[in-house]
């Protein structure tokens, strides 16, 4: 019989084969080299164009400033604030948003009547609607934490609805042979199969409560890095706006990066052939 | 083998199916009886399309037929029971879990602890040779080992009765071969009734003692082949001349 030949024939291909080749060294350096090149383009188009600090600061008077405004507290105390309001709006509209979204895509019900005034209600632009939040909540943190959460939970409800409904109908079949319950369905099949989707629109979710915390301190509010970037606009301290706007980015890109780890780690049992995107 | 005085696994009868039956009606099985001999092997051949894959959901209880009914070792099957395994087109494993896991996991889902799990699906993994990957995920497996985790995984209830739909149509036809006469072996070693639909009649003169051709939709039972070949069967039988005397009968029974 050719069985023996035919299991030689099956061996599994090699983990490292299926791994794309480690870059070399001095490849990994690129990112830093276009960084270095575009601060040194910045600051010559200051000094050549001889531009005042409150319009266009170079890198230099950025860098001193964010030096000061760390060492006297005053970024800090915005950033905190910032970033409270920033978790608790991507947590809140991430349970509403997958709650919603898992009922939508579970119940034709209440899909029907809900769907329809959802969609609607993404034509109204939350920046629009942020004054009147924070007329109604105050200019504390919780009509920040509202905004943000409002922003975050169209995509994370799009996403958990369209990866609990991809889940694989012979799967559920699968389920229902072996007389999963209702709970086993959820947390040994929904979950899993459906956290790719989700985790994608997790990604998107983070990014975007930054910028609903933001919308909302400009709206009104005591504290925050919206807050220090509104101060900074009206005493025409433009290098303040630039340290503001970097704390934000650097506040969303570890957001992200966390969700992509969460991502890299979770989802490890995904082909390879999908994990070689570098965005 | 002859097996109409033995006791009858599994049992349908007189099953009609239509779907849809309001709005656009789609007569899919007229009238079928079928008796499953405890221990037999029984393949299903027909035109695509004819409801084979109906009647096996309709065999296993995951879909109730509008009339006729089907019992197990006298028991009516009315929703999905743990006594009939069930083998998907696809191998169907979820991608997140590794083979074990896959294998293990109808005893997960009934509360059996996981060491005693474990084992159970150790020895399986074991019959169906896969040795060395347990813990690989699906995506590291080629068809036919994908296949073989989903054997395993319905074999793991030690089912009275095992249905398979086409389960080796989407290989290619060397791991299909093999696979074959694997199960041949597996189902000798664990002694259970396999009901099994396939799209190529030489595996099915191959393997069963009797073999069913579906008409086309709507699907009834057109004609019952008893297969003379002697057991242990192997792939080279397929040469003998009443087994080619045999695929030549059953090719020009079915009607497409
Ligand atoms: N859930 C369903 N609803 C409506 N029609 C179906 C459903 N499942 C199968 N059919 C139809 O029933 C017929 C038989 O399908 P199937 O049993 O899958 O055939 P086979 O497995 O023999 O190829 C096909 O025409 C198919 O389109
Ligand atoms: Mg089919």
């Amino acid at each position: 019989m050719e069985i023996s030949l035919s299991r030689q024939q099956q061996k599994p291909k090699q983990r490292e084969c299926l791994s794309p080749r480690r870059p070399w060294r001095w490849q990994r350096l690129i990112p830093a080299l276009t960084l270095i090149l575009f601060l040194t383009g910045w600051e010559m188009v200051v000094r050549i164009g001889d531009y005042p600090a409150f319009i266009l600061p170079s890198p230099l008077d950025v860098g001193r400033k964010l030096i000061s405004v760390s060492l006297d507290g005053t970024l800090w105390r915005h950033m905190g604030v910032t970033l409270v309001e920033v978790l608790a709006g991507l947590s809140l509209g991430t349970v509403v948003a997958t709650i919603f979204g898992y009922a939508l895509s579970r119940s034709a019900v209440i899909d029907r009547a809900i769907s329809p005034y959802l969609v609607a209600s993404q034509a109204i632009p939350v920046v629009a609607i942020a004054p009147l939040l924070v007329i109604w909540f105050g200019p504390g943190l919780f009509s920040k934490i509202l905004i943000s959460a409002l922003i975050v939970f169209f995509p994370i409800l799009i996403n958990t609805s369209a990866g609990v409904r991809g889940v694989s109908p012979d799967l559920r079949d699968l389920m229902r042979s072996l007389h999963a319950t209702r709970w086993q369905t959820f947390a040994k099949l929904e979950v899993p199969a459906a956290a790719p989707v989700l985790l994608a629109g997790l990604k998107v979710g983070a990014t975007l409560s930054v910028i609903g915390a933001v919308v909302g301190e400009f709206a009104g509010a005591r504290a925050g890095l919206g807050v220090m970037i509104n101060i900074a606009d009206g005493q025409y301290d433009t290098a303040r706006m630039f340290v503001g706007v970097l704390a934000l980015v650097v506040m969303a890109l570890t957001l992200y990066g966390i969700v992509n780890w969460l991502e890299k780690h979770l989802l490890a049992w995904r082909a390879p052939e999908n994990g070689g995107s570098r965005l | 083998m002859t097996t109409t005085d033995t006791i009858a696994a599994l049992t349908a009868e007189n099953i009609s199916h239509t779907f849809d039956a309001d709005t656009n009606p789609l007569p899919v099985l007229r009238d079928i009886s079928i008796h499953l001999p405890q221990d037999s092997f029984t393949c299903l051949v027909g035109p695509s399309g004819c409801g084979k894959s109906t009647l096996l959901r309709i065999l296993s209880g995951l879909l109730t037929p509008q009339s006729g009914t089907v019992t197990l070792c006298g028991e009516p099957v009315t929703n999905p029971d743990r006594n009939i395994g069930y083998v998907f087109q696809q191998a169907n494993l979820m991608p997140w879990r590794t083979v074990i896991d896959n294998i293990a996991l109808p005893l997960e889902l009934s509360g059996v602890d996981r060491e005693e799990r474990e084992s159970a699906a150790c020895d399986l993994i074991a019959l169906v040779g896969l040795e060395g990957f347990e813990t690989a995920y699906p995506a590291e497996l080629s068809g036919g080992m994908a296949q073989r985790v989903a054997i395993a995984r319905a074999l793991i209830h030690h089912p009275d009765v095992l249905l398979l739909d086409e389960p080796f149509g989407a290989l290619d036809a060397l791991t299909r071969d093999l696979l074959a006469e694997e199960l041949l072996r597996i189902w000798q070693a664990r002694s259970s009734t396999v009901f099994m639909v396939t799209h190529s009649i030489s595996e099915a003169v191959l393997l069963a003692d009797t073999v069913l051709v579906m008409s086309p939709r709507p699907g009834q039972i057109e004609k019952t082949f008893t297969v003379d070949l002697p057991r242990p069967r192997h792939l080279r039988m397929i040469h003998y001349p009443e087994a080619g005397r045999l695929v030549r009968a059953i090719r020009s029974a079915i009607r497409i």
